[in-house]
């Protein structure tokens, strides 16, 4: 009995050609998966802190704490930038005068470490009127360090009025004598 | 040999002459060696004088119409010692130089050091120094900083403007933000930040003059 060639070649590599496009069609879905992933890790780690809570002793909700509720988005904003990975956004935050004086280098050296932790919570303590146009946030920050412990951090966080808008002030003369 | 012939040479290599013994030594073996290491001697010494010279000359920066040496930076050297001058990168002394030339060149181009000096030939690295200075005041005299920059410096330092500093900023004891407040703001920002307006200064000028280090092919020491 004759084969044809074409009959021969068929027997041949027919059942190998079908798997390896089965396992191609396999692999293609998991590469699609897996592409949307890095997507969804990127926008988690971006997302800014959505939420502060507020000490009982302050009371009311925060229409009675802040002297200005574009404050409140600033500082939410801000931390949230903080801690996300994206110091240029913080560092557009930053009083003008010290984004002047400081290179935005020497300040992304300063903050960089903070993308490697997590802000669990921010709860405002109190707000203190520092100047006429000076505030400074007293709050608690629970931070979750990359080994898994929680750290609880006082912070007195200031901020600025100047030029229509609300900007971070900091001050660390050991980082930035200015 | 009996009867041979004595040559040309035989004739001419004897002196007949009674002569001293030292005569002997220097007139004979002696006196081309003399002459030769003399020679070699004189060679070597004109050598040397002639490498230090070049050395001095090695280019380690160029731009247009200038170039900064080794000379250069031996002055520099020379003007600002330190310490311990080992220990500093060669780099820092390069870039000092190449900076001072062309802050020099073009305080000379804007016409900063007057016109005789416009029209003067190579400048001497004292004349480099003070027209790099000038140009330096100049760049500083000129450097904007925005009104906002101003504001939220005093605004955010309160305790630094007080009238009486043993009044708190609650009794309203701080100096109005007059003209006189933001000129004092103004050259704080200014002075805290003169390496940085140096060092932007020193790239657009690098760039305008296509100035570049020159790296030496021949030695390790090579700039980065």
């Amino acid at each position: 009995m004759t084969i044809s060639p074409a009959t021969l070649l068929w027997k041949i590599l027919g059942i190998p050609v079908f798997l390896v496009l089965l396992t191609g069609l396999a692999c293609t879905d998991n590469a699609a998966e897996t592409k949307t992933q890095p997507e969804k890790t990127a926008a988690v780690k971006q997302k800014p802190m959505a939420s502060i809570s507020y000490s009982k002793e302050l009371g009311g909700g925060p229409a009675d704490v802040w002297p200005d509720s574009a404050l409140e988005k600033a500082f939410v904003q801000y931390w949230g930038n903080r801690f996300s990975g994206t110091p240029k956004e913080g560092f557009l935050q930053e009083a003008p005068y010290f984004q002047e004086m400081i290179s935005e280098n020497l300040y992304t050296r300063y903050v960089g470490n903070a993308s490697k932790n997590k802000l669990v919570s921010a709860e405002v303590l109190g707000l203190d009127h520092e100047g006429e146009y000076l505030w400074a946030i007293k709050c608690k920050m629970l931070i979750e360090l990359p080994n898994g412990t929680i750290e609880e951090v006082g912070v007195r966080d200031r901020w600025v009025f100047a030029g229509k808008r609300w900007y971070h002030v900091i001050q660390n003369r050991f980082f930035f004598p200015i | 040999m009996a009867g041979a012939k004595r040559g040309r040479f035989a004739k001419v290599s004897f002196n007949r002459r009674r002569i001293s013994l030292t005569h002997i030594k220097t007139n004979r073996a002696t006196q081309p060696v003399a002459m030769t290491l003399t020679g070699v001697l004189a060679l070597v010494l004109w050598i040397g004088l002639a490498v230090t010279a070049l050395a001095d000359n090695d280019p380690i920066a160029t731009g247009d119409g200038f170039v900064v040496t080794q000379e250069d930076i031996a002055n520099l050297k020379a003007r600002f010692p330190v310490p311990s001058p080992e220990t500093v990168d060669k780099g820092i002394y390069y870039k000092k130089a190449l900076t001072i030339r062309l802050f020099a060149e073009e305080a000379r181009a804007l016409g900063l050091g007057g016109p005789q000096v416009k029209a003067k030939g190579p400048l001497t690295f004292d004349e480099q120094e003070i027209l790099a200075r000038l140009y330096l005041d100049e760049v500083l005299a000129d450097w904007t900083v925005d009104e906002v920059v101003i504001q939220s410096y005093y605004r955010a330092h309160p305790e630094r403007f007080r009238i009486d500093p043993s009044q708190t900023a609650e009794d309203k004891g701080i100096r109005p933000l007059d003209d006189d407040v933001k000129k004092e703001i103004r050259e704080y920002i200014v002075n805290r930040k003169t390496q940085r307006i140096e060092t932007e200064a020193f790239e657009d000028l690098k760039e305008k003059y296509h100035a570049s280090f020159y790296e030496a092919k021949k030695t390790e020491d090579k700039v980065k």
